[in-house]
Parts: C-alpha cells; sequence; structure tokens
C-alpha cells in the first residue's frame, strides 16, 4: 500500500484519514477555544481577510470544503442572502455537528452534509466559489481534492485556500519554538491532548509551501493562482481561478 | 537671488542610501510578490484588460528600472505571476531616474522615460494597459466601509493628489528644475 505522512510520521494511505478523524473527534468541543488560543485570536483577522478577498455577492452559489466549526460559512451565508446558498460540509461528523448548531443558534440554515473532498457529491460547474480553510493539511490526496474543487467550480469561479505555510526567514526560529513548545503546552492544559496539537505542528512543516502548493493548484485544473501570506507566511491565502 | 535646489540634495541623499542599503532577498521577493497581487487585482476590476491580456498567455514582460527588475509572465486567465529570470519577449526599462527624482515624477503626474523593446502586439497590449486601466480605489474602499464614506474618502484622496502635485510642480518651477 502507498504511504503518506501523518505528522512526521509514514503511515499507509488508508491509515490517514483515520488517525486525522481522531484528532478532530478528539479537539471538536474545543476547536474554537483553541485557535483563538493558539493564534492569538489572529486567525479571526485571517478569516476576515479571506472573506474580503472571496468578495461574495447576494445569490451566489458557494461550497465551504472542510467547514467543521462553521466560522466562514456562517459569515458566507449571511452574504449570499436569502437566494444564494452556502453548503457546509466536513468529512468529520463531530465537528460538522459543532458547526451545525453553531450556525442554528446564530439563526443560519444551510445544508450540513458529510463528505469526502476527493469525492465531492456535487455536479461539474455547480458552485461560485469553493472555500477551505485550514482543511487541505489534512487531507490524503490533496491533488484529488483540489481537482474535484475545480470539477466543481463554475469556469471563471475562485477556490479559496487559507492554511498554514512557511514562515519568513528571519521568524522561523521563534515560530518553531512557538509550535514545537507552547502549542503542544497548551494542548495538554486547555483541551488535555498535546499529542493533536503535536501533529498540528508537525503536519504544518509537512505541507506544501507557498510555490509548491501554487504548482500543485495549477495543476489541478486552475489557469491562474495568487497567494497572499499573511502574518509573516504563517498562513497564506491561496486563491485559483478556474478558467474558461 | 538663485537658492541652492532642496530636491537635488534629497535626491543626492537618496542615491547614496539606496547605493549602500541592500534589502535581503526575501524582503525583495515579498516586495514583487504584494505588487504582483496588486496588479493582478487592478486588472481585475477590468474584465476588458483580462480578455486583451489571455491573448498573450506565457509571454513575459522583464520590468527593469536601475539594478532592480521583475520578470512577469501572463497566465491564461489574463493576468500576471512571476516568472524565473530566464528569457522574455518584453523589455520596459524605466529611465534612469533616482528614487527620489521618479517619486516626485509621478507625484507631479509626469510619466517617467520609458524604454520599450521586444514583441510588438505585445507591447501594444501593455500600452493600452498603462493607458487604460486605473485602480479603482473607490470600489475597494466602499467593500469597507461603505459607498458614502468611500466616496467622501476617495474625494479627500483627490484633493491631496492634486494639492501634493500643484506642490511638486511650484517647488521644482521655483527651484528651475524641468517642469
Amino acid at each position: 500500500m502507498t504511504s503518506t505522512h501523518f505528522g512526521y510520521e509514514t503511515v499507509d494511505e488508508g491509515t490517514k484519514a483515520e488517525r486525522v478523524r481522531g484528532v478532530f473527534d478528539s479537539v471538536a468541543q474545543r476547536y474554537d477555544v483553541m485557535n483563538d488560543l493558539m493564534s492569538l485570536g489572529l486567525h479571526r483577522a485571517w478569516k476576515a481577510y479571506t472573506l474580503m478577498v472571496a468578495n461574495v455577492q447576494q445569490g451566489q452559489q458557494v461550497l465551504d470544503v472542510a467547514s467543521g466549526t462553521g466560522d466562514l460559512a456562517l459569515a458566507l451565508a449571511r452574504r449570499v442572502g436569502p437566494r444564494g446558498v452556502v453548503v457546509h460540509s466536513d468529512i468529520n461528523e463531530a465537528m460538522l455537528r459543532v458547526g451545525r448548531d453553531r450556525l442554528l443558534d446564530a439563526g443560519v440554515v444551510v445544508p450540513s452534509m458529510v463528505c469526502d473532498a476527493e469525492a465531492l457529491p456535487f455536479a461539474d460547474n455547480r458552485f461560485d466559489l469553493v472555500t477551505l480553510a485550514f482543511g487541505l493539511r489534512n487531507m490524503t490526496h490533496k491533488d484529488l481534492a483540489l481537482a474535484e474543487m475545480a470539477r466543481v467550480l463554475k469556469p471563471g469561479g475562485r477556490l479559496l485556500v487559507l492554511e498554514f505555510s512557511r514562515v519568513a526567514e528571519p521568524l522561523r526560529r521563534a515560530y518553531d519554538l512557538y509550535s514545537f513548545r507552547v502549542l503542544p503546552f497548551l494542548g495538554r492544559v486547555v483541551a488535555r491532548d498535546s499529542a493533536s496539537y503535536r501533529y498540528l505542528a508537525e503536519s504544518i512543516r509537512m505541507h506544501p509551501a507557498q510555490q509548491e502548493l501554487k504548482a500543485l493548484m495549477q495543476s489541478s485544473g486552475f489557469g491562474h493562482v495568487d497567494y497572499h501570506n499573511m502574518s509573516g507566511g504563517v498562513v497564506a491565502l491561496h486563491v485559483g481561478l478556474k478558467c474558461g | 537671488m538663485r537658492t541652492e535646489n532642496p530636491f537635488a540634495s534629497l535626491a543626492d541623499a537618496f542615491s547614496r542610501g539606496a547605493g549602500r542599503l541592500r534589502p535581503p532577498q526575501w524582503l525583495v521577493q515579498e516586495m514583487q510578490h504584494r505588487l504582483v497581487l496588486f496588479l493582478n487585482h487592478v486588472l481585475q476590476q477590468e474584465p476588458q484588460a483580462m480578455e486583451r491580456l489571455a491573448g498573450q498567455s506565457g509571454r513575459v514582460v522583464r520590468v527593469a528600472w536601475r539594478d532592480f527588475w521583475m520578470q512577469l509572465a501572463v497566465t491564461p486567465a489574463g493576468l500576471c505571476e512571476l516568472a524565473p529570470d530566464a528569457g522574455h519577449d518584453l523589455l520596459v526599462e524605466v529611465a534612469g531616474a533616482s528614487p527620489f527624482e521618479l517619486g516626485r515624477d509621478l507625484a507631479r503626474g509626469v510619466r517617467p522615460a520609458i524604454r520599450i523593446a521586444g514583441d510588438v502586439d505585445f507591447a501594444a497590449e501593455v500600452n493600452w494597459l498603462v493607458d487604460h486601466v486605473r485602480w479603482d480605489a473607490e470600489e475597494d474602499l466602499s467593500r469597507l466601509v461603505g459607498d458614502a464614506p468611500a466616496h467622501a474618502l476617495a474625494a479627500m484622496g483627490q484633493s491631496l493628489a492634486r494639492a501634493l502635485r500643484r506642490f511638486a510642480g511650484g517647488a521644482a518651477g521655483r527651484n528651475g528644475d524641468r517642469p
């Protein structure tokens, strides 16, 4: 069987999805609190910037992949209005349930679907916009998932991938210290699960850097790809345009 | 009485400073990258510009000024991306003004002297873009603060730009500099 990465571990492809599911089952209930703690609240600014770049219009059809606790889906649903649709989707049912409850508490009703990004259950050319925040890193076959997202986009549609990336050279040492010392400590104290947060730090290092991900998106069906570095490259927003 | 031109001494200081200070490579790349993002953002505000550029897909333009240069390739979407230093179809070279002179010319609304060499069709499209595409700052502001405040801010910005242009032109004229 072909192998892949689970953090720094090399594992069989068949077991990665299960182990990723284990991580997210474990952290689902404290995911939002941990996001605020780990990023010092910056994840809100990164998502706000993503929404600004998305520039969603009333009536548009949007798919939010790996939507989890629904931060983006909630904001997108308010922007597309009653004539538009936002599909809230995730492969992890525990995360999707937390997100769906949060959306309902906010008075927003959107379709929530458990689905695998590598085999999206949608017709070709269905959506104006696909968003994916902090999810691509965990996918076993990133190329397949990106090709699927290109398939379901209309010509001229855009894919927005918000993901951890390669930090700028001067920040690298401090960032490593933070990732491998502070994050697992926070995970142990707050979420009582340091292993999941060690996986987070390791999986970020194994994820393609900005240029590599851009090349991967281009080879997966996007005619043009830009990326926007944020916080010195701690995260990057890749924007892929599907040409007609 | 003829006074010393303050712009000439400032320009000298800028040139000396620029000669000594070399920004690190990662910073140069990031700045170039931000510039391309902005350029693509402006192009996406004008669909006709993207259509015209899409016809030049794959071609590379080298933009050079003093020791700085960047190469931009046209993508199938009619947008640009940074290209490696490996041949180009068109050269656009800004004449060797100091950073200060260049900034002053731009503030006065004077286009700096530019040398163009290479593919004629591609040059014609680039020239069309330079003449017709402008950043719609008011449109971007309206997404952040709403239509009415964006209009007021844009009007204020235009007034400031006009005042800066008058000041730069007037100061240069008083000191016997070129108009």
